[in-house]
């Protein structure tokens, strides 16, 4: 479908201009940001095209530089959710950051479907310390899991 | 780490007060992949007398193929016969207190027969009296707490102040306080919970939304459908079970400092609570930014109506979602059997 395509190709570019220049969340946006210590803003980003990679890339979690995260922040359509960052932990090391989708096939379309999305850090006791909120209505949840 | 523990989950029979625990340890069990087997909790309140359950509890827990090495006692061990900890021989005895320091006084005596004592109140492990009671307090169960947006909850569990909970004396006096804002605002002030303590010509009586003990399913609606939620915390001093009003099961004089499960669930859920400032750990946990702290009626009655009334909504959510943040990344029952899973790994050395 071309016309859904270039619709796509629209809000990335729309998305990169605003995750260079640090400026505000796009209206309706679901997902996280990933800042940065020097103030970076990096939006999370779906059906993404990779240009490091060269190929079409089902999210630019690959290119977000963990060794440089201060703070993330979790989103759900434009209103902000949650946020965890360095200055409420400072021990976060860099792999103890953790966001991930959580999805379903929907078989209907036979795409896959983000049912939550989630954000969190792994804490000294050995536990992942996550916040998930509901893609449908925003419920929010808190899970500690091992 | 890999190791032999194997926990026999047992709630006592005290009633369905502290069954949110029981769960939340259940399902603390199972997020941690823990071995471990419940008792069919049911059993003890609808189809078995008291006696019967423990004696089958007490028969499965020797069963020598299934290898338990502890039983996890859930609650405030009222009813929980000598035998269950006299006799189970290998198996160790785990006390998980919820009432305490009302219903320590109970135990205190059986405290050599206890491998372990969780006590939820702070005073007593610190009190260095006893050197088997531990530290650990109540929390918010993850899988049934979260914050429900307030359109998708049923509109009759909606209120702007929500009380929940037994009205103990020094609670109905602190509410009563709140009654001229309410009407003056015209608030939607519910009343939840055990109100046989209540006077019939209390003020407080035109605002009784649901007198029952609420079962905790409907405890968390509550929650998510209050734009706030106070939390008088229990006299320790009145027991309705005296002539003399006296508490028999605190003979100890424990000072209380230690919150209830109600301070956890509450911002888990996502209600701004005003939160009793008249124990310690009110702001050893919680700070300005995640809580509205009041000492009597008059301040909460002023703090209601400015949070409510006066300021932007914006602040209490603020508040809300940091409140949310600090107890589900540190105060869940997760959080909680990982602490008493190194007590127990601990002594397995």
């Amino acid at each position: 479908m071309p016309q859904k395509e270039g619709l796509q190709e629209q809000d990335q570019s729309q998305l990169q201009r605003q995750c260079h220049d640090g400026g505000s969340i796009p209206p309706g946006f679901s997902g996280f940001v990933a800042i940065y210590d020097d103030g970076t803003r990096v939006l999370e980003r779906e059906n993404y095209h990779s240009e490091k990679l060269r190929k079409k890339m089902a999210t630019n979690w690959l290119e977000i530089d963990r060794a440089r995260l201060a703070s993330l922040e979790l989103y759900w359509r434009g209103q902000m959710m949650s946020s965890i960052g360095k200055a409420d932990h400072p021990d976060i090391s860099p792999p103890d950051w953790f966001f991930s989708h959580t999805g379903c096939l929907d078989v209907s379309t036979h795409s896959i479907r983000v049912v939550a999305r989630n954000i969190g850090y792994k804490d000294g006791s050995g536990l992942t310390n996550i916040i998930s909120v509901n893609e449908v209505d925003g419920t929010m949840k808190g899970y500690a899991r091992a | 780490m890999p190791d032999n523990i194997k926990i026999y989950l047992v709630s006592d029979a005290t009633g369905f007060a502290i069954s949110d625990v029981y769960h939340g340890y259940a399902n603390a069990l199972k997020t941690l992949k823990i071995p471990h087997e419940e008792f069919p909790y049911h059993l003890f309140r609808h189809v078995f007398a008291d006696e019967i359950s423990y004696n089958v509890i007490h028969s499965t827990a020797l069963i020598k193929s299934k290898g338990f090495t502890h039983a996890m006692y859930i609650g405030g061990m009222k009813n929980v016969p000598e035998f269950m900890l006299e006799s189970l021989y290998h198996v160790k005895r785990v006390v998980v207190a919820t009432e305490d320091p009302h219903s320590f006084d109970p135990n205190k005596h059986r405290l050599g027969l206890i491998d372990y004592y969780f006590s939820n109140e702070r005073s007593i492990p610190a009190s260095g009296r006893y050197k088997n009671v531990y530290y650990c307090p109540t929390g918010a169960c993850n899988q049934e707490c979260g914050i429900t947006p307030r359109e998708y909850v049923d509109e009759r569990y909606h209120s702007d102040i929500l009380f929940l909970g037994a009205l103990y004396p020094n609670r109905q006096r602190v509410l009563e306080q709140i009654i001229p804002m309410v009407k003056k605002n015209g608030l939607s002030f519910k009343i939840c919970g055990h109100v046989g303590y209540m006077k019939k010509s209390s003020p407080l009586r035109e605002y009784i939304y649901d007198a029952r003990t609420i079962p905790h399913a409907e405890t968390v609606k509550y929650y998510n459908g209050a734009r706030a939620t106070i939390n008088i915390l229990r006299d320790t001093h009145w027991s309705p079970r005296s002539k003399s009003g006296k508490n028999p099961m605190n003979r100890s004089r424990f000072a209380p400092e230690s919150l209830n499960p109600r301070a956890y669930e509450s911002p888990m859920c996502g209600s701004l609570m005003f939160l009793e400032d008249t124990r310690p750990e009110s702001r050893d946990i919680f700070t300005d930014d995640e809580v509205v702290f009041f000492s009597d009626g008059e301040q909460l009655s002023e703090k209601l109506e400015s949070y409510l009334v006066s300021k932007d909504p914006s602040v209490a959510r603020e508040m809300t979602l940091a409140a949310f943040r600090k107890v589900s990344m540190a105060h869940t029952y997760v959080h909680r059997l990982q602490s008493i899973m190194g007590v127990l790994r601990a002594g397995e050395v």
